[in-house]
Protein backbone atom coordinates (compact mmCIF):
# COMPACT_ATOMS: atom_id res chain seq x y z
CA UNK A 1 0.00 0.00 0.00
CA UNK A 2 0.95 3.23 -1.09
CA UNK A 3 1.50 5.99 1.33
CA UNK A 4 2.88 10.18 0.70
CA UNK A 5 5.88 10.64 2.49
CA UNK A 6 7.05 14.35 2.24
CA UNK A 7 10.39 13.88 4.47
CA UNK A 8 12.32 11.58 2.28
CA UNK A 9 11.51 8.09 4.31
CA UNK A 10 10.99 10.26 7.80
CA UNK A 11 7.86 10.24 9.10
CA UNK A 12 6.36 13.13 11.13
CA UNK A 13 3.59 12.66 13.17
CA UNK A 14 -0.02 13.17 12.01
CA UNK A 15 -0.93 16.42 13.23
CA UNK A 16 -4.77 16.18 13.92
CA UNK A 17 -5.33 20.31 13.43
CA UNK A 18 -4.20 19.50 9.85
CA UNK A 19 -7.77 17.95 8.77
CA UNK A 20 -10.04 19.03 11.48
CA UNK A 21 -11.32 21.80 8.75
CA UNK A 22 -11.88 19.20 6.37
CA UNK A 23 -14.60 17.98 8.94
CA UNK A 24 -17.27 20.36 9.24
CA UNK A 25 -19.32 18.27 11.54
CA UNK A 26 -16.46 18.94 13.97
CA UNK A 27 -17.52 22.49 14.72
CA UNK A 28 -20.94 20.78 16.02
CA UNK A 29 -21.49 21.24 19.54
CA UNK A 30 -23.58 19.69 21.97
CA UNK A 31 -24.72 21.90 25.64
CA UNK A 32 -22.43 24.69 24.45
CA UNK A 33 -19.58 22.75 23.94
CA UNK A 34 -17.99 21.90 20.47
CA UNK A 35 -18.29 17.55 20.52
CA UNK A 36 -15.44 15.50 21.74
CA UNK A 37 -16.12 12.39 19.15
CA UNK A 38 -14.77 9.64 20.25
CA UNK A 39 -17.60 7.41 18.51
CA UNK A 40 -15.29 6.22 15.62
CA UNK A 41 -15.67 3.09 15.79
CA UNK A 42 -19.26 2.95 15.63
CA UNK A 43 -18.84 5.20 11.90
CA UNK A 44 -16.37 7.90 10.84
CA UNK A 45 -16.82 11.28 9.49
CA UNK A 46 -16.56 11.81 6.09
CA UNK A 47 -14.39 15.12 4.69
CA UNK A 48 -15.08 17.74 2.36
CA UNK A 49 -12.78 15.74 -0.16
CA UNK A 50 -15.48 12.98 -0.03
CA UNK A 51 -18.68 14.82 -0.08
CA UNK A 52 -17.48 16.77 -3.15
CA UNK A 53 -16.25 13.56 -5.08
CA UNK A 54 -19.85 12.38 -4.50
CA UNK A 55 -21.18 15.64 -5.33
CA UNK A 56 -19.35 15.76 -8.95
CA UNK A 57 -20.63 12.36 -9.86
CA UNK A 58 -24.38 13.60 -9.72
CA UNK A 59 -23.58 16.46 -10.95
CA UNK A 60 -21.30 15.73 -14.25
CA UNK A 61 -21.26 11.45 -14.44
CA UNK A 62 -24.67 10.42 -13.37
CA UNK A 63 -26.30 7.37 -14.75
CA UNK A 64 -26.09 3.42 -14.33
CA UNK A 65 -22.51 1.69 -14.72
CA UNK A 66 -21.92 -1.63 -17.19
CA UNK A 67 -25.02 -1.39 -18.63
CA UNK A 68 -25.51 1.64 -21.59
CA UNK A 69 -23.13 2.88 -24.16
CA UNK A 70 -24.20 6.45 -24.35
CA UNK A 71 -21.31 8.96 -22.70
CA UNK A 72 -22.88 9.28 -18.94
CA UNK A 73 -22.50 5.68 -19.11
CA UNK A 74 -19.35 5.55 -19.83
CA UNK A 75 -18.28 8.24 -17.57
CA UNK A 76 -20.33 5.96 -14.67
CA UNK A 77 -18.71 2.80 -15.94
CA UNK A 78 -15.31 4.04 -15.69
CA UNK A 79 -15.67 5.56 -12.17
CA UNK A 80 -17.19 2.91 -10.56
CA UNK A 81 -14.06 0.69 -12.14
CA UNK A 82 -11.80 2.95 -11.11
CA UNK A 83 -13.22 2.97 -7.68
CA UNK A 84 -13.09 -0.82 -7.35
CA UNK A 85 -9.09 -0.56 -8.01
CA UNK A 86 -8.80 2.03 -5.64
CA UNK A 87 -10.74 0.09 -2.93
CA UNK A 88 -7.97 -2.78 -4.03
CA UNK A 89 -4.89 -1.39 -4.17
CA UNK A 90 -5.88 -0.15 -0.52
CA UNK A 91 -5.35 -3.59 0.62
CA UNK A 92 -3.67 -5.03 -1.60
CA UNK A 93 -5.57 -7.30 -3.90
CA UNK A 94 -6.24 -7.32 -7.36
CA UNK A 95 -9.20 -5.25 -8.75
CA UNK A 96 -11.53 -8.21 -9.95
CA UNK A 97 -10.89 -9.49 -5.86
CA UNK A 98 -13.18 -7.25 -4.54
CA UNK A 99 -16.52 -7.31 -3.94
CA UNK A 100 -18.60 -4.23 -3.28
CA UNK A 101 -20.93 -4.49 -0.02
CA UNK A 102 -23.25 -1.85 1.12
CA UNK A 103 -21.27 -2.36 4.95
CA UNK A 104 -19.82 -5.24 6.55
CA UNK A 105 -22.50 -6.84 7.76
CA UNK A 106 -23.07 -7.40 4.02
CA UNK A 107 -20.18 -8.52 3.12
CA UNK A 108 -20.15 -11.08 5.82
CA UNK A 109 -23.15 -12.75 4.76
CA UNK A 110 -22.06 -12.69 0.90
CA UNK A 111 -19.99 -14.97 2.23
CA UNK A 112 -21.60 -17.10 4.61
CA UNK A 113 -24.28 -17.86 1.97
CA UNK A 114 -21.78 -18.30 -0.93
CA UNK A 115 -19.23 -20.67 0.58
CA UNK A 116 -19.24 -24.44 0.38
CA UNK A 117 -17.56 -24.99 4.09
CA UNK A 118 -16.95 -28.78 4.88
CA UNK A 119 -16.44 -29.10 8.48
CA UNK A 120 -16.89 -26.78 11.88
CA UNK A 121 -16.57 -23.37 11.77
CA UNK A 122 -14.69 -21.49 14.64
CA UNK A 123 -15.47 -17.97 15.91
CA UNK A 124 -14.35 -15.81 18.79
CA UNK A 125 -16.71 -15.00 21.59
CA UNK A 126 -15.45 -10.94 20.91
CA UNK A 127 -16.65 -11.40 17.12
CA UNK A 128 -19.32 -8.59 16.38
CA UNK A 129 -22.49 -10.05 16.00
CA UNK A 130 -21.93 -9.32 12.30
CA UNK A 131 -19.13 -11.62 11.96
CA UNK A 132 -20.54 -14.86 13.57
CA UNK A 133 -24.10 -14.38 13.12
CA UNK A 134 -23.78 -15.57 9.60
CA UNK A 135 -21.24 -18.33 10.40
CA UNK A 136 -24.07 -19.20 13.35
CA UNK A 137 -26.81 -19.30 11.10
CA UNK A 138 -24.93 -21.24 8.01
CA UNK A 139 -24.41 -23.86 10.53
CA UNK A 140 -27.67 -24.36 11.68
CA UNK A 141 -28.91 -24.32 8.86
CA UNK A 142 -25.97 -26.43 6.80
CA UNK A 143 -25.54 -29.18 9.68
CA UNK A 144 -22.33 -27.95 10.63
CA UNK A 145 -20.69 -27.70 13.79
CA UNK A 146 -20.02 -24.31 15.17
CA UNK A 147 -17.54 -23.31 18.10
CA UNK A 148 -16.45 -20.10 20.10
CA UNK A 149 -12.59 -19.64 20.60
CA UNK A 150 -12.15 -18.41 24.30
CA UNK A 151 -10.92 -14.96 25.09
CA UNK A 152 -8.73 -14.42 27.73
CA UNK A 153 -7.66 -10.89 29.64
CA UNK A 154 -9.18 -8.61 26.57
CA UNK A 155 -7.12 -11.00 23.85
CA UNK A 156 -8.04 -14.16 21.86
CA UNK A 157 -6.65 -16.92 23.62
CA UNK A 158 -4.10 -18.40 21.17
CA UNK A 159 -3.54 -21.57 22.81
CA UNK A 160 -6.85 -22.36 22.85
CA UNK A 161 -7.16 -21.58 19.48
CA UNK A 162 -4.63 -23.60 18.24
CA UNK A 163 -6.26 -26.65 20.29
CA UNK A 164 -9.39 -26.06 18.14
CA UNK A 165 -8.68 -26.07 14.37
CA UNK A 166 -8.12 -29.01 13.55
CA UNK A 167 -8.38 -31.63 10.39
CA UNK A 168 -12.34 -31.14 11.10
CA UNK A 169 -12.15 -27.33 10.55
CA UNK A 170 -13.59 -25.77 7.46
CA UNK A 171 -13.44 -22.12 8.52
CA UNK A 172 -11.78 -19.72 11.32
CA UNK A 173 -13.14 -16.11 11.51
CA UNK A 174 -11.49 -13.68 13.21
CA UNK A 175 -11.54 -9.90 13.82
CA UNK A 176 -8.43 -8.58 12.94
CA UNK A 177 -8.99 -6.51 15.51
CA UNK A 178 -11.69 -6.29 18.47
CA UNK A 179 -14.63 -3.43 18.63
CA UNK A 180 -15.09 -4.22 22.34
CA UNK A 181 -11.18 -4.63 23.68
CA UNK A 182 -9.34 -3.06 20.96
CA UNK A 183 -6.60 -6.10 21.02
CA UNK A 184 -5.29 -6.79 17.95
CA UNK A 185 -5.80 -10.47 17.11
CA UNK A 186 -2.53 -12.63 15.50
CA UNK A 187 -4.24 -12.92 12.43
CA UNK A 188 -1.07 -14.14 10.08
CA UNK A 189 -0.20 -17.24 12.99
CA UNK A 190 -3.92 -18.18 13.01
CA UNK A 191 -4.10 -18.05 8.86
CA UNK A 192 -1.35 -20.64 9.16
CA UNK A 193 -2.47 -23.03 11.28
CA UNK A 194 -6.08 -22.80 9.37
CA UNK A 195 -4.06 -23.38 5.97
CA UNK A 196 -2.37 -25.98 6.97
CA UNK A 197 -5.36 -28.16 8.35
CA UNK A 198 -7.23 -26.99 4.87
CA UNK A 199 -9.48 -24.42 6.32
CA UNK A 200 -10.13 -20.89 4.96
CA UNK A 201 -9.51 -18.12 7.47
CA UNK A 202 -12.12 -14.97 6.99
CA UNK A 203 -11.22 -11.84 8.65
CA UNK A 204 -13.39 -9.18 9.82
CA UNK A 205 -11.85 -6.14 8.46
CA UNK A 206 -14.16 -3.44 10.05
CA UNK A 207 -12.03 -1.82 12.85
CA UNK A 208 -8.82 -2.62 11.25
CA UNK A 209 -8.66 -1.44 7.60
CA UNK A 210 -9.62 1.87 8.87
CA UNK A 211 -6.47 2.51 11.15
CA UNK A 212 -3.32 -0.20 10.53
CA UNK A 213 -1.85 -0.87 7.23
CA UNK A 214 -3.84 -4.12 5.95
CA UNK A 215 -1.96 -5.99 2.59
CA UNK A 216 -4.45 -8.94 2.22
CA UNK A 217 -1.39 -10.83 0.17
CA UNK A 218 1.35 -10.01 3.10
CA UNK A 219 -1.52 -12.17 5.55
CA UNK A 220 -2.34 -14.73 2.84
CA UNK A 221 -6.29 -14.61 3.97
CA UNK A 222 -8.73 -15.77 2.07
CA UNK A 223 -11.75 -13.45 2.82
CA UNK A 224 -12.07 -10.03 4.36
CA UNK A 225 -15.02 -7.95 5.15
CA UNK A 226 -14.36 -4.27 6.15
CA UNK A 227 -16.91 -0.92 5.70
CA UNK A 228 -16.17 2.35 4.07
CA UNK A 229 -18.16 4.55 6.16
CA UNK A 230 -15.87 3.53 9.21
CA UNK A 231 -12.82 4.63 7.40
CA UNK A 232 -14.12 8.38 5.98
CA UNK A 233 -16.04 7.32 2.93
CA UNK A 234 -20.12 7.35 2.67
CA UNK A 235 -22.59 4.81 4.60
CA UNK A 236 -23.99 2.32 2.36
CA UNK A 237 -20.27 1.45 1.24
CA UNK A 238 -18.32 -1.47 2.04
CA UNK A 239 -16.26 -4.73 0.43
CA UNK A 240 -15.52 -7.99 0.44
CA UNK A 241 -12.25 -9.41 -0.51
CA UNK A 242 -11.74 -12.77 -1.51
CA UNK A 243 -8.98 -14.28 -3.16
CA UNK A 244 -9.90 -15.47 -6.83
CA UNK A 245 -10.12 -19.25 -6.45
CA UNK A 246 -12.08 -18.76 -3.27
CA UNK A 247 -14.62 -15.79 -4.95
CA UNK A 248 -15.12 -18.34 -7.88
CA UNK A 249 -16.30 -21.20 -5.75
CA UNK A 250 -18.75 -18.96 -4.41
CA UNK A 251 -22.57 -19.09 -5.33
CA UNK A 252 -24.16 -15.23 -5.27
CA UNK A 253 -26.21 -14.37 -2.48
CA UNK A 254 -28.61 -11.94 -4.67
CA UNK A 255 -29.69 -12.73 -7.84
CA UNK A 256 -31.20 -10.45 -10.65
CA UNK A 257 -29.79 -8.01 -13.40
CA UNK A 258 -25.96 -6.83 -13.49
CA UNK A 259 -24.32 -10.84 -12.60
CA UNK A 260 -25.49 -12.83 -14.98
CA UNK A 261 -24.03 -14.68 -18.38
CA UNK A 262 -27.28 -15.68 -20.22
CA UNK A 263 -30.66 -16.20 -19.26
CA UNK A 264 -33.06 -18.73 -20.69
CA UNK A 265 -36.65 -19.89 -19.67
CA UNK A 266 -35.13 -23.05 -18.48
CA UNK A 267 -30.93 -22.44 -17.56
CA UNK A 268 -29.66 -19.18 -15.72
CA UNK A 269 -25.34 -18.54 -15.88
CA UNK A 270 -24.05 -16.62 -13.57
CA UNK A 271 -21.24 -14.39 -14.98
CA UNK A 272 -17.71 -13.99 -13.61
CA UNK A 273 -16.57 -12.33 -10.34
CA UNK A 274 -16.89 -10.13 -8.96
CA UNK A 275 -19.84 -8.98 -10.70
CA UNK A 276 -21.58 -11.78 -10.04
CA UNK A 277 -21.78 -10.95 -6.37
CA UNK A 278 -23.60 -7.40 -7.29
CA UNK A 279 -26.55 -8.01 -8.41
CA UNK A 280 -29.02 -4.96 -9.18
CA UNK A 281 -27.66 -1.15 -9.65
CA UNK A 282 -25.17 -1.14 -7.35
CA UNK A 283 -24.69 2.41 -5.29
CA UNK A 284 -21.95 3.98 -7.55
CA UNK A 285 -22.40 7.01 -6.45
CA UNK A 286 -20.94 5.24 -2.79
CA UNK A 287 -18.46 3.35 -4.17
CA UNK A 288 -16.83 6.49 -5.81
CA UNK A 289 -17.01 8.26 -2.71
CA UNK A 290 -15.62 5.14 -0.73
CA UNK A 291 -12.86 5.25 -3.24
CA UNK A 292 -12.32 9.32 -2.35
CA UNK A 293 -12.07 8.04 0.97
CA UNK A 294 -9.23 5.27 0.77
CA UNK A 295 -7.21 8.03 -1.28
CA UNK A 296 -8.16 10.96 1.68
CA UNK A 297 -6.63 7.66 3.95
CA UNK A 298 -3.81 7.46 1.94
CA UNK A 299 -2.81 11.07 2.01
CA UNK A 300 -2.84 11.40 5.49
CA UNK A 301 -0.95 8.06 5.81
CA UNK A 302 -2.38 4.64 7.09
CA UNK A 303 0.56 4.33 9.64
CA UNK A 304 0.40 7.55 11.01
CA UNK A 305 -3.21 7.31 11.47
CA UNK A 306 -2.23 4.53 13.70
CA UNK A 307 0.66 5.50 15.17
CA UNK A 308 -1.89 8.92 16.74
CA UNK A 309 -4.73 6.77 17.38
CA UNK A 310 -2.30 4.57 20.04
CA UNK A 311 -0.69 7.39 21.25
CA UNK A 312 -4.39 9.02 21.94
CA UNK A 313 -6.01 5.63 23.86
CA UNK A 314 -2.46 5.32 25.31
CA UNK A 315 -3.54 9.15 26.95
CA UNK A 316 -6.76 7.74 27.65
CA UNK A 317 -5.89 4.50 29.31
CA UNK A 318 -2.90 6.18 31.62
CA UNK A 319 -5.89 8.51 32.27
CA UNK A 320 -8.68 6.54 32.76
CA UNK A 321 -6.41 3.98 35.00
CA UNK A 322 -5.94 7.11 37.52
CA UNK A 323 -9.67 7.15 38.35
CA UNK A 324 -10.97 5.19 41.43
CA UNK A 325 -13.47 3.14 40.54
CA UNK A 326 -12.87 2.56 37.28
CA UNK A 327 -12.32 -0.65 35.62
CA UNK A 328 -11.09 -1.00 32.28
CA UNK A 329 -11.51 -3.69 29.18
CA UNK A 330 -8.11 -3.40 27.91
CA UNK A 331 -5.43 -6.47 26.08
CA UNK A 332 -2.74 -6.81 28.89
CA UNK A 333 0.33 -6.08 27.03
CA UNK A 334 -0.68 -3.57 24.14
CA UNK A 335 -2.21 -0.21 23.41
CA UNK A 336 -5.86 -1.07 22.26
CA UNK A 337 -7.34 0.70 19.52
CA UNK A 338 -10.70 0.73 21.47
CA UNK A 339 -10.73 1.52 24.88
CA UNK A 340 -13.59 -0.27 27.16
CA UNK A 341 -14.59 0.73 30.96
CA UNK A 342 -16.93 0.52 33.62
CA UNK A 343 -17.39 2.58 36.51
CA UNK A 344 -19.07 1.17 39.97
CA UNK A 345 -20.73 4.73 40.50
CA UNK A 346 -23.14 4.22 37.85
CA UNK A 347 -24.70 1.71 34.61
CA UNK A 348 -22.90 2.39 31.01
CA UNK A 349 -25.11 4.21 29.99
CA UNK A 350 -25.64 6.78 32.84
CA UNK A 351 -21.73 7.12 32.18
CA UNK A 352 -22.19 7.74 28.73
CA UNK A 353 -25.13 10.12 29.59
CA UNK A 354 -22.90 12.52 31.76
CA UNK A 355 -20.01 12.45 28.93
CA UNK A 356 -23.23 13.77 26.67
CA UNK A 357 -23.55 16.33 28.82
CA UNK A 358 -20.18 17.33 28.76
CA UNK A 359 -20.22 17.37 24.85
CA UNK A 360 -18.09 14.22 24.37
CA UNK A 361 -19.61 11.31 22.36
CA UNK A 362 -19.06 7.81 23.10
CA UNK A 363 -21.14 5.04 22.90
CA UNK A 364 -22.23 2.38 26.10
CA UNK A 365 -23.85 -1.44 25.86
CA UNK A 366 -22.91 -4.48 24.43
CA UNK A 367 -20.92 -3.34 21.19
CA UNK A 368 -22.65 -6.06 19.15
CA UNK A 369 -21.04 -8.72 20.75
CA UNK A 370 -23.04 -9.75 23.49
CA UNK A 371 -21.91 -12.92 24.27
CA UNK A 372 -18.12 -11.49 24.61
CA UNK A 373 -19.66 -8.36 27.35
CA UNK A 374 -22.18 -11.13 29.09
CA UNK A 375 -18.80 -13.40 29.35
CA UNK A 376 -17.36 -10.13 31.32
CA UNK A 377 -20.47 -10.60 33.90
CA UNK A 378 -21.13 -6.32 33.37
CA UNK A 379 -24.36 -5.12 31.07
CA UNK A 380 -22.37 -3.04 29.15
CA UNK A 381 -19.10 -1.10 28.84
CA UNK A 382 -18.36 2.09 27.82
CA UNK A 383 -16.06 2.74 24.40
CA UNK A 384 -14.26 5.83 23.96
CA UNK A 385 -12.78 5.02 20.20
CA UNK A 386 -10.80 8.64 18.68
CA UNK A 387 -9.35 8.90 15.04
CA UNK A 388 -7.41 10.64 13.21
CA UNK A 389 -8.94 13.84 13.46
CA UNK A 390 -9.08 14.35 17.52
CA UNK A 391 -6.31 15.64 19.44
CA UNK A 392 -4.52 15.48 23.20
CA UNK A 393 -6.70 18.57 24.19
CA UNK A 394 -10.08 16.06 23.65
CA UNK A 395 -8.55 13.01 25.74
CA UNK A 396 -8.15 15.51 28.57
CA UNK A 397 -11.54 16.90 28.14
CA UNK A 398 -13.03 13.47 27.88
CA UNK A 399 -11.00 12.46 30.97
CA UNK A 400 -12.42 15.62 32.76
CA UNK A 401 -15.89 14.23 31.50
CA UNK A 402 -15.55 10.85 33.38
CA UNK A 403 -14.61 12.55 36.63
CA UNK A 404 -17.56 14.24 36.36
CA UNK A 405 -19.79 11.43 36.59
CA UNK A 406 -18.74 10.63 39.89
CA UNK A 407 -19.76 14.03 40.89
CA UNK A 408 -23.47 13.30 39.62
CA UNK A 409 -23.54 10.12 40.95
CA UNK B 1 -31.67 13.80 33.14
CA UNK B 2 -30.33 13.28 36.42
CA UNK B 3 -32.37 15.89 38.54
CA UNK B 4 -32.72 15.77 42.29
CA UNK B 5 -35.60 13.51 42.07
CA UNK B 6 -34.13 11.18 39.86
CA UNK B 7 -30.96 10.34 41.39
CA UNK B 8 -32.81 10.29 44.62
CA UNK B 9 -35.23 7.45 43.09
CA UNK B 10 -32.19 5.61 41.71
CA UNK B 11 -30.05 5.52 44.74
CA UNK B 12 -32.95 4.73 47.33
CA UNK B 13 -35.80 3.28 44.91
CA UNK B 14 -39.16 2.37 47.02
CA UNK B 15 -41.19 -0.39 46.64
CA UNK B 16 -38.10 -3.09 46.26
CA UNK B 17 -38.29 -6.18 46.79
CA UNK B 18 -40.87 -9.31 46.37
CA UNK B 19 -44.97 -9.96 47.27
CA UNK B 20 -45.92 -13.38 48.51
CA UNK B 21 -48.54 -14.91 47.27
CA UNK B 22 -51.82 -13.70 45.55
CA UNK B 23 -49.68 -11.74 43.30
CA UNK B 24 -49.31 -11.49 39.51
CA UNK B 25 -45.59 -11.59 38.00
CA UNK B 26 -43.75 -10.51 35.22
CA UNK B 27 -40.40 -9.70 34.23
CA UNK B 28 -38.69 -7.55 31.69
CA UNK B 29 -35.40 -6.91 30.11
CA UNK B 30 -33.98 -4.14 27.36
CA UNK B 31 -31.21 -6.80 25.96
CA UNK B 32 -29.59 -4.03 24.15
CA UNK B 33 -28.26 -2.19 27.62
CA UNK B 34 -29.11 -4.54 29.84
CA UNK B 35 -31.50 -3.15 32.21
CA UNK B 36 -33.92 -5.84 33.80
CA UNK B 37 -37.21 -5.48 35.79
CA UNK B 38 -39.22 -7.78 37.61
CA UNK B 39 -42.56 -6.59 39.09
CA UNK B 40 -45.05 -8.07 41.68
CA UNK B 41 -48.25 -7.04 41.71
CA UNK B 42 -51.29 -7.17 43.75
CA UNK B 43 -54.91 -6.40 42.37
CA UNK B 44 -58.13 -5.98 44.32
CA UNK B 45 -61.33 -5.03 42.51
CA UNK B 46 -59.94 -3.53 39.70
CA UNK B 47 -57.24 -1.85 41.30
CA UNK B 48 -53.77 -1.86 41.52
CA UNK B 49 -53.44 -2.38 45.36
CA UNK B 50 -49.81 -3.22 45.75
CA UNK B 51 -46.69 -2.73 43.65
CA UNK B 52 -43.10 -4.04 44.29
CA UNK B 53 -40.19 -4.70 42.10
CA UNK B 54 -36.88 -5.48 41.40
CA UNK B 55 -34.76 -3.99 38.61
CA UNK B 56 -31.00 -4.01 38.01
CA UNK B 57 -30.35 -1.55 35.75
CA UNK B 58 -29.13 2.21 34.49
CA UNK B 59 -30.64 4.88 36.41
CA UNK B 60 -33.39 5.82 34.49
CA UNK B 61 -35.18 2.67 34.55
CA UNK B 62 -34.34 2.37 38.16
CA UNK B 63 -35.97 5.52 38.41
CA UNK B 64 -39.09 4.95 36.64
CA UNK B 65 -39.86 1.77 38.53
CA UNK B 66 -39.54 3.75 41.49
CA UNK B 67 -41.76 6.10 40.45
CA UNK B 68 -44.13 4.12 39.14
CA UNK B 69 -44.59 2.23 41.58
CA UNK B 70 -45.64 4.85 43.55
CA UNK B 71 -47.72 6.51 41.27
CA UNK B 72 -49.55 3.56 39.90
CA UNK B 73 -50.44 2.09 43.26
CA UNK B 74 -54.69 2.59 43.19
CA UNK B 75 -55.07 3.35 39.97
CA UNK B 76 -58.21 0.86 37.81
CA UNK B 77 -55.89 -1.88 35.79
CA UNK B 78 -57.73 -0.23 32.45
CA UNK B 79 -56.15 3.00 33.17
CA UNK B 80 -53.01 1.35 33.59
CA UNK B 81 -53.54 -0.49 30.52
CA UNK B 82 -53.70 3.07 28.41
CA UNK B 83 -50.40 4.54 29.63
CA UNK B 84 -47.71 4.69 27.34
CA UNK B 85 -44.52 6.72 26.85
CA UNK B 86 -45.71 9.85 26.89
CA UNK B 87 -47.38 9.55 30.34
CA UNK B 88 -43.85 7.90 31.10
CA UNK B 89 -42.49 11.48 29.61
CA UNK B 90 -44.75 13.73 32.28
CA UNK B 91 -44.22 11.74 35.02
CA UNK B 92 -40.71 11.50 35.31
CA UNK B 93 -40.30 15.02 33.82
CA UNK B 94 -37.54 14.99 31.73
CA UNK B 95 -36.45 14.80 28.48
CA UNK B 96 -35.75 11.37 27.65
CA UNK B 97 -33.41 10.81 24.44
CA UNK B 98 -34.66 8.28 21.83
CA UNK B 99 -32.36 5.92 23.03
CA UNK B 100 -33.42 6.19 26.41
CA UNK B 101 -37.18 6.18 26.09
CA UNK B 102 -37.03 2.14 26.56
CA UNK B 103 -35.14 2.30 29.76
CA UNK B 104 -38.28 4.87 30.95
CA UNK B 105 -41.09 2.80 30.12
CA UNK B 106 -39.47 -0.72 30.73
CA UNK B 107 -41.22 -0.93 34.44
CA UNK B 108 -44.55 0.42 33.04
CA UNK B 109 -44.52 -2.22 29.96
CA UNK B 110 -43.52 -5.09 32.67
CA UNK B 111 -46.56 -4.03 35.00
CA UNK B 112 -48.91 -3.95 31.27
CA UNK B 113 -47.36 -7.21 30.34
CA UNK B 114 -48.03 -8.62 34.20
CA UNK B 115 -51.76 -7.95 34.10
CA UNK B 116 -52.18 -9.13 30.41
CA UNK B 117 -51.33 -12.47 31.23
CA UNK B 118 -53.44 -12.21 34.15
CA UNK B 119 -56.34 -11.27 32.35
Amino acid sequence: MKEKDFLGGRSMALNPENYREDFPVLEEKAHGEKIVYFDNAATTHTPEQVLQRVNRFYREENSNEGRSLHKLANKATKAYDQSRKVIADFIGAETDEIVFAKNTTEAVNKAAYGLDIQGKILAPKMAHHSEQLPWRRKAEREGLEFEFIPTSNGSLDLDAAKKLIGEDTGLVSIPHVSNVFGCRNPVEELTEIAHDNNALIFVDGAQSVPRMPVDVKDLDIDLMAFSGHKMCGPFGTGALYGKMNVLEEMRPYNVGGGMIESVETDNVEWCEVPNRFEAGTPNIAGAVGFAEAAKYIQDVGIKKIDNHERRLNKRIVEGLEQVEGLKPYTPEDETPSVVSFTMEEAHPHDVAEVLNHEGVAVRAGHHCAQPQVSDLDVSGTVRASPYLYNTENEVDRFLKAVKEVKKVF
Amino acid sequence: MYRDEILDHYKRPRNEGSLEDDDIESEGKNPSCGDECRVYLKVEEGKIKEIKHETDGCAISTASASIVSEELVGKDIEEVMDLEKEWIRETLDIELSPMRVKCGLLPLKTIQDAVEKEQ
